[in-house]
């Protein structure tokens, strides 16, 4: 059940929505929790009703062992929740690449494991883990088993994120019987959520439509001219972020529905003017796990620059590792680790020498090395991102340009660059649990809940209607 | 009414926003399914209407057929009813469509062939080669049916099938064709560049690219929920029904037999018989502008073929209609 198709939109939220609001205006907002609990079990089980089992186990282990852990912290009980967790993920998800991996260097002939794997069991593997060591440091507080299955399976989030952290989840839940939800939160949450479902209908899948025939004809031995190569590579760079930022935003804006407030997970990353700053703008939550569980725990900054350097780039690849099960995967977190490592050599030399490098300088390389990673991120393999490299720079020839594609990404670059993002443009309503403050957008960009923008609202819920006729998937349901 | 860490002042008005902003949504998209309703089924601006009004007009004027071809352009193409019906000595008559309506609009316009011709005894479905490796027919569907509530449909067909109504409606292209045709007359050009010539549309001046070889695997599991029914509807009417493949471009047929061994497999299974386990190969002088197309010069020749490769059906048919038993056989597990 996407998010944008009309079983969720006409019949599972109006249904979630009536049930909440009806005990509340009853008086019995003691249920809103519970009411959302099985609302988001329900969610998860039209996925996949066979994973629920394994979702449910999961929750009940992981609050066990972190209750254990609050009342007798031990780094045996939490090495063996951390590892149960990471061997349910490894099994279900890295089982099929590794033993494809150990078949070719063997040469051996085992037959091909069939594993499907649970959907997003990459997130609520993560929120869990974090649970587990805040747990063994002593920074849970709250201990209502209801509170903390809401926080792993809140429908909002549960499939793709954002990566949510107990605390900043679990303190809202247990107030929400007592939060009063104005007709504002649903406003600011309908209007959210539209902003979301516009960068998905609207401007992902149109993209998509020039970004995948790349790729696939690559895939299957057609390598891509010159401008095709670039097409490709441009359109996917723009779909991925109106995609999965959409995602969030559609997220964020359904939380808000029942006054519940998200982390943001995106802030204009093509904006960015350094690798690490984009890391700070581009699906944050992530981030923020890696560096507060991986690269911090991993000595982080705090033994030499040399170590940091490997640190940094050992966060990266196993980030890479955490999107999926192949090279392509290990290859774009390689890169990006990569990338830190050079940002941070190139920083640690000039800054000395009070050498800075312009903004629009720093920006330019930045998008450029960040597309380029995208390459092998959206290839079926490497031998398909190898045909599209050698694309880009020309050897396969020159081709045709498109000017329709040319178009749709020049309108794409201009939104990225040229426009202030979801959380700007709903700044005064406080949308997230906004880590950075951002800046508000300036003039009619700045959303009232007055007439004009609710006969905006109304144009981009009809442009999401028209362009919704083809439901697809969301890119990163598959990690 | 607001949460208690809200920062929204108390001077704008949620329910005002949503009611405004709602209400104008539901106005301009109720404003567009009235336009999709005049242009889809009551205007001729769609690049379908022409042929699809042909196609109905050809049934609502004939009298007396106990023979139909419905499917698509491959049909078109490639059936010149005249000269079927001298070889034949039978009453039939091309309804073709265009690939667009699939199986689907087969399936109507057998229904509409039934229920105007009480004598017809003979249905024959001929379909582009690479049918069976094309996405669902839905949309043929809703633009062909002859009833919008339809009992004929099976449960599990409805909710797929008021989600084809709803896409239909809310079609943005349909604004498109709406504000493309004024202006376009307005420059004296034509609305359309469909011209009904030798009772089918026109052929291109130029051959398309040939698609891609097809595979076994590029088969589309699900699309047999339309010629299902027209098995079904083959049974009930007792008619003498049988699945014949558009013809295709020889030099991709040495190159797809898996496909056509998993396609007709499946096709079998519903119960249409098969004329022939694989198209009728065209050779390179006798392909039209698409690899699924006959040339317009090889019409007579090609339907001498299929009257030939029909021939057991027809006469499988017997000249008792109300009497015969139906070909089509129960469907296989």
């Amino acid at each position: 059940m996407l998010f944008n198709s009309p079983e969720f939109l006409f019949v599972f939220l109006p249904i979630t929505c009536a049930f909440f609001f009806v005990w509340r205006w009853v008086g019995l907002s003691v249920l809103s929790v519970p009411v959302l609990l099985v609302a988001s079990v329900a969610f998860y089980g039209w996925w996949s009703i066979e994973h629920v089992p394994l979702l449910l186990g999961s929750i009940l282990f992981n609050f066990v062992v972190g209750m254990g852990l609050v009342r007798r912290p031990g780094r045996a009980l939490l090495a063996l929740g951390v590892g149960v967790d990471l061997l349910l993920l490894g099994y279900f998800k890295y089982a099929v690449f590794t033993q494809g991996v150990v078949n070719d260097l063997l040469a051996a002939q085992w037959p091909a494991l069939s594993i499907i794997l649970p959907i997003g069991i990459s997130f609520y593997t993560f929120t869990q883990i974090a649970f587990l060591v805040d747990a063994y440091h002593g920074k849970v507080d709250d201990k209502d088993p209801l509170a903390y299955a809401l926080f792993v399976t809140f429908f909002p989030h549960l499939i793709a994120g954002p990566i949510l952290h107990h605390k900043e989840m679990t303190v809202q839940f247990a107030a929400l019987p007592r939060m009063r939800i104005g007709s504002d939160d649903l406003a600011v949450g309908v209007t959210m959520f539209a902003f979301g479902l516009f960068k998905k209908t609207v401007l992902a899948d149109s993209l998509a439509l020039h970004a995948s025939p790349v790729f696939e004809q690559a895939a299957a031995g057609h390598a891509p001219g010159l401008f095709a190569a670039w097409t490709g590579t441009l359109a996917y760079t723009l779909q991925l972020y109106f995609d999965f930022s959409g995602y969030s935003d559609m997220a964020i804006g359904l939380a808000r529905l029942f006054g519940i407030r998200m982390p943001e997970n995106f802030n204009s990353p093509y904006k960015a003017r350094s690798i690490a700053d984009f890391w700070q703008r581009w699906h944050m939550t992530l981030s923020r796990f890696l560096r507060d569980y991986l690269y911090i725990p991993l000595g982080g900054n705090r033994r030499g620059k040399a170590r940091s350097y490997v640190n940094a780039f050992i966060t990266m690849l196993l980030g890479g590792i955490w999107h999926g099960a192949g090279w392509q995967f290990m290859l774009w977190g390689a890169l990006h680790g990569a990338y830190i490592v050079v940002g941070r050599l190139f920083s640690d030399w000039a800054r000395p020498r009070g050498i800075r490098l312009p903004a629009a300088v720093g920006a330019t390389l930045t998008f450029l090395a960040v597309i380029l990673a995208w390459v092998p991120f959206r290839a079926p393999d490497l031998a398909a991102a190898g045909s599209v490299y050698v694309g880009l720079v020309g050897l396969n020839g020159i081709g045709a340009p498109s000017l329709q594609a040319a178009a749709l990404i020049a309108l794409g670059l201009a939104i990225v660059w040229g426009l202030p993002n979801s959380q700007q443009i709903l700044a005064r309503f406080r949308p997230t649990l906004a880590a950075v403050a951002v800046a508000p957008a300036r003039g009619p960009l700045l959303w009232r809940l007055g007439s004009a923008h609710a006969v905006a609202l109304a144009v981009v819920l009809v442009a999401v209607v028209l362009f919704a006729n083809d439901v697809s998937e969301f890119i990163y349901f598959q990690f | 009414m607001t949460s208690p860490n809200s920062s929204i002042s108390s001077s704008e008005s949620g329910v005002r926003y949503l009611a405004v902003s709602l209400g104008l949504a539901a106005a301009l998209l109720g404003a567009l399914c009235l336009l999709s309703i005049k242009v889809k089924w009551f205007s001729d601006l769609p690049d379908y209407a022409p042929l699809l009004a042909y196609q109905l007009e050809k049934l609502d004027r004939s009298a007396g057929l106990d023979t139909v071809f419905v499917g698509d352009s491959s049909l078109g193409n490639a059936i010149d009813t005249e000269t079927f019906d001298r070889l034949t000595g039978r009453r039939s008559a091309n309804l073709a469509l265009t690939g667009l309506f699939g199986y689907a609009g087969s399936y109507n316009m057998i229904r509409r062939a039934v229920e105007k011709e009480p004598g017809l005894r003979t249905v024959v479905v001929v379909q582009a080669a690479d049918m069976m490796s094309r996405a669902d027919d839905l949309r043929g569907y809703v633009l062909s049916t002859p009833r919008v509530l339809d009992a004929d449909l099976p449960a599990a067909l409805r909710w797929p099938v008021a989600r084809a109504w709803i896409g239909e409606l809310l079609d943005w292209q349909t604004l498109k064709t709406a504000i493309r045709a004024p202006v376009l007359r307005l420059l004296s050009r034509p609305v359309r560049d469909i011209v009904i010539e030798n009772d089918y549309v026109k052929q291109a001046s130029s051959r398309a690219p040939f698609g891609p070889v097809l595979r076994a695997e590029d088969v589309v599991p699900g699309k047999l929920d339309f010629l299902q029914r027209i098995a079904e509807l083959c049974r009930v009417q007792n008619l003498t029904c049988v699945y014949a493949h558009g013809p295709l471009a020889a030099e991709l047929l040495d190159r797809s037999h898996g496909f056509f061994q998993a396609a007709d497999r499946l096709i079998e299974s519903t119960g249409l018989p098969l004329a022939a386990p694989e198209p009728v190969p065209l050779a390179d002088s006798q392909i039209g502008d698409t690899q699924n197309h006959a040339a317009p010069g090889e019409k007579a020749a090609m339907t001498a073929v299929y009257a030939a490769m029909l021939r057991p059906f027809i006469d499988a048919g017997g000249s008792k209609p109300k009497e015969q038993t139906a070909r089509t056989t129960q469907p296989k597990p």
